[in-house]
């Protein structure tokens, strides 16, 4: 057993928990990165010659490709074990049986039919360990008439609802611009597991739990979904999606404006006739405040195409980093839009948060993770491991964890099970 | 050993966030926590957010309400008093949860702090929501949902690259919120199960912030690799170099979105050509070089650009749901990019039991309600009431809880304290 602890030599909130992790791409490798920050022990099987999809995704270390030099996997599956196994051998599946039947949860993301496929689905598993907790993530679920339909990231956005949600209107949907619903998926995978360990320790049993991502995506659209059902409105209508404007133009100013330099935006909220005072002082516009166009938050709304106009040109010399901590110290709601080098070099709350941690990655270096967004008083997250070099836990958790002897860990070495 | 019918029927939780952690509490009280809303004696600020029932603005209108507080009891308190926070500490005493997002250091100011909590209740889990963390140079800074993905980096990604000057687009439907939400209740969950082991509670410091941040996949890493910050696009992934659009549109006026595209075998290429090749000549397909995009996973943007030039003049001369089914039945992850309320129509999400009825709770609310994010085959998720009415669980709470008599409560009353 794999006792994780934090600096402090204490034992983390998932130290003790094993995980047998099927997953692969982004979905499922999220829910187990925070399995394995809070301390579980995860076991990532894959097999050397099929590894997982995203060994393969830029960006790499150094600009050279390689099985164990991507960023993006490096980023994903920090702290996690690998085990190369090829579970087509029946030698190997034999090891990912025993392996079940030391382990707390087995988790998958594959289309719906594979773990059938392979004699593995949840009745199988409970003949191997009684008490298991088992995890799916598929795009429509293991029920229901598209059960074998597939999703990645993007079209079970685009199926939810979530992309056609982002845009302006009277445009092509904008969607989003990238797998937003692989991490959203990924956190209701995290969720569910940890609700079945609850119960797990109430009660002594396990069980099982069927994601649909798509489904995750349409949870985030209830509000509107009760729009219709109960007002008979649909959120295609004209005006929708509104853009950067408060959805249901609720308060005005509120928009995405440019300021001085390459891409440079600042988001601002104005919510209140204090704030708008305030607002048009920072900016040095106090003549806005006078116009009798803007004086009131419903005529802002109404008359918010002029208001636009004449921040947007207000604001085009601007430092939107600067305008932002003015606005913010004095109470207005603002926020520059931050690409990746923003974050990563130069947010200061970040910073103070030691939210950026380095680890070092055995075969590549060491790199920049994004830590755990919330901080535990009594408990922690680790950020110890990278990501593992595929298979090199393999030898030490069949010999080790599972106690094959040494002629049988020879014969499924020479016939290539690991 | 409990025998649990919900996964969290023996968890207690006082719900005082506002918009920015109310899907934390839902997300308990759906699994079977007893989540007790507090709020003041106006009303929580999310009863006043819409779309509205029949375009009532009122407390007990708001779909947004509805949506975020089923399976929850609401209970008035004026915690701004001496009386009423003395209540709450009480209440503290007896509950499992405190959920909060207040402004920082507030409920320390008028009197309840976690030191002094602790002290009288070891067990307590203390979450505290907020837009950047209760600590750093941000800790009093003001977010909105806009403000929170700006800065953390999704709206730099989203936007259109057709149309260079527009900005960057901030999808709709609180999806910064739900993001922090998903992490709060991570981690609230996570201390749940560290305290079923060592009976100790704990303060957890939840930035909204940081769980976006944490939430934009390779945008990250495509910075601390390889120094680069991708590009956004219309409807697709941001990149480093411009890649083909991915939304079509069909006869029909519906929408496409494709990915996964080509495919990674050849068998469901040559399926794929054989399709193209049904609505215009593309003998130009069929070469080494398209093939070599299959088998050596090559992405040359020339040929990505002439591929999907055709498969955008197939997509246009079909109708979606054919192009949606036909693209899955040879094993394309396309997706039909559709309005939220467009899923109500696909029998698949009724199959699978996402959309619930619950029109016996109350008449002149709704039916249906969207649903389930997961399904459980032990402790099912469940619908337990509809929103709570503002205070109707008043005598009930605070006779049970702590022991209030009828007169008591009436004399709370007539001192406006509940």
């Amino acid at each position: 057993m794999i006792f994780n602890h934090n600096d402090k030599g204490e034992p983390l909130p998932l130290s003790g928990i094993r995980v047998v992790d099927l997953t692969w791409i982004v979905a499922g490798p999220q829910t187990t990165r925070i399995f394995a920050d809070l301390g579980a022990e995860v076991i990532k099987v894959e097999y050397k010659e099929s590894p997982d999809y995203i060994r393969g995704a830029p960006p790499f270390a150094d600009n050279i490709s390689g099985v164990n030099r991507s960023g993006f996997f490096n980023n994903l599956n920090r702290n996690k074990h690998s085990l190369s196994l090829n579970v087509m051998h029946p030698d190997g599946m034999d090891v990912l049986k025993n392996l079940i039947g030391v382990s707390d949860i087995l988790i998958e993301n594959f289309s719906s039919k594979v773990l059938d496929k392979w004699g593995l689905n949840y009745e199988e598993q409970i003949k191997i360990k009684p008490d298991i907790i088992y995890l799916s993530l598929s795009g429509f679920g293991h029920s229901g008439s598209k059960q074998d339909y597939t999703t990645w990231g993007p079209t079970a956005q685009a199926l939810s609802g979530l992309t056609y949600m982002s845009g302006s209107p009277n445009e092509y949907p904008a969607g989003w611009g990238y797998s937003f619903l692989d991490h959203t998926a990924g956190y209701y995978g995290a969720i569910a597991l940890l609700l079945a360990l609850h119960h797990r320790n109430n009660s002594g049993e396990g069980q099982s739990v069927d994601i649909s991502q798509v489904e995750t995506g349409m949870a985030l659209t209830g509000t509107y979904l009760l729009d219709y059902f109960v007002n008979g409105r649909k959120y295609k209508r004209e005006g929708n999606p509104p853009g950067n404007r408060a959805r249901f133009d609720i308060v005005a100013p509120h928009n995405i404006y440019r300021c001085y330099g390459e891409d440079r935006w600042i988001s601002i909220v104005v919510s209140n006739d204090i704030e708008w005072s305030i607002f048009c002082k920072v900016i040095n516009r106090i003549d806005l405040l006078e116009n009798n166009l803007f004086s009131t938050n419903t005529l802002r709304i109404t008359n918010q195409d002029v208001l636009d106009q004449e921040i947007s040109e207000s604001l085009r010399n601007w430092n939107a980093d600067e305008l932002m901590h003015l606005l913010q110290t004095k109470g207005v709601s603002a926020g520059l839009v931050q690409n990746a080098r923003d974050r990563v070099d130069n947010d200061i709350q970040l910073k103070d948060r030691n939210y950026f941690q380095e680890i070092e990655h055995p075969e590549i270096g060491t790199y920049k993770f994004d830590g755990f967004p919330a901080k535990f008083n009594e408990i922690g997250h680790h950020m110890k491991r990278s990501s593992p070099i595929i298979g090199q836990d393999s030898k030490s958790i069949i010999s080790g964890l599972l106690g094959y002897k040494q002629e049988d860990i020879d014969r499924m070495e020479s016939e290539d099970v690991f | 050993m409990i025998n649990q019918t919900y996964a969290l029927n023996d968890v207690t939780v006082l719900d005082l966030t506002d918009e920015k952690g109310v899907y934390t509490g839902k997300l308990l009280a759906d699994m079977g926590a007893n989540v007790i809303r507090i709020e003041p004696l106006s009303g929580n600020k999310t009863r006043l957010i819409g779309p509205f029932f029949m375009d009532r603005v009122n407390e007990e209108s708001s779909l947004y309400n509805w949506y975020h507080n089923t399976s929850k009891k609401s209970i008035t308190l004026d915690i701004s008093t001496k009386e009423g926070i003395e209540i709450l500490k009480k209440l503290c005493l007896k509950a499992d949860i405190l959920l909060e997002s207040f402004d920082d250091n507030y409920l320390e100011g008028i009197g309840l702090s976690y030191d002094d909590i602790s002290k009288q209740n070891s067990q307590l889990i203390w979450t505290a929501i907020s837009g950047f963390g209760r600590t750093g140079p941000y800790a009093n800074y003001k977010t909105t949902d806009l403000v929170a993905l700006s800065l953390g980096g999704p709206v730099a990604s989203c936007g259109y690259d057709h149309l260079p000057n527009n900005p960057p687009m901030c999808p709709d439907g609180w999806a910064g919120y739900y993001t922090g939400s998903h992490y709060a209740a991570i981690s609230t969950l996570v201390a749940l199960i560290y305290r079923d082991m060592t009976n100790r509670g704990q303060y957890i410091d939840v930035s909204i912030h940081e769980a976006i941040s944490s939430s934009t996949e390779a945008a990250l890493p495509m910075y601390i690799y390889q120094n680069a910050v991708p590009l956004r696009q219309t409807g697709r992934h941001h990149s480093i170099n411009p890649t083909p659009p991915a939304i079509y549109r069909c006869m029909d006026g519906g929408m496409i979105h494709v990915f996964g595209t080509p495919p990674q075998d050849l068998n469901r290429w040559s399926k794929l050509l054989e399709w193209i090749q049904e609505s215009q000549d593309a003998s130009e397909l069929f070469t080494p070089r398209y093939e070599e995009m299959v088998t050596m996973r090559n992405r040359d943007s020339d040929l990505m650009f002439t591929l999907f030039s055709y498969i955008g003049h197939l997509i246009n001369s079909l109708d979606s749901e054919y192009v949606f089914n036909r693209a899955q039945s040879i094993g394309l992850p396309w997706g039909l990019v559709r309005s939220p309320e467009e899923n109500v129509s696909d029998k698949h999400f009724w199959e699978r039991g996402f959309f619930v009825d619950i029109s016996s709770e109350n008449d002149e609310k709704p039916s249906y309600f969207p649903g389930a994010p997961y399904i459980f085959n032990k402790t099912p998720w469940r619908i337990h009431s509809s929103a709570p009415i503002l205070g109707q669980d008043n005598d009930e709470i605070y006779k049970l809880m702590l022991n209030f008599t009828t007169s008591d409560i009436e004399k709370l009353k007539a001192n406006k304290i509940i």
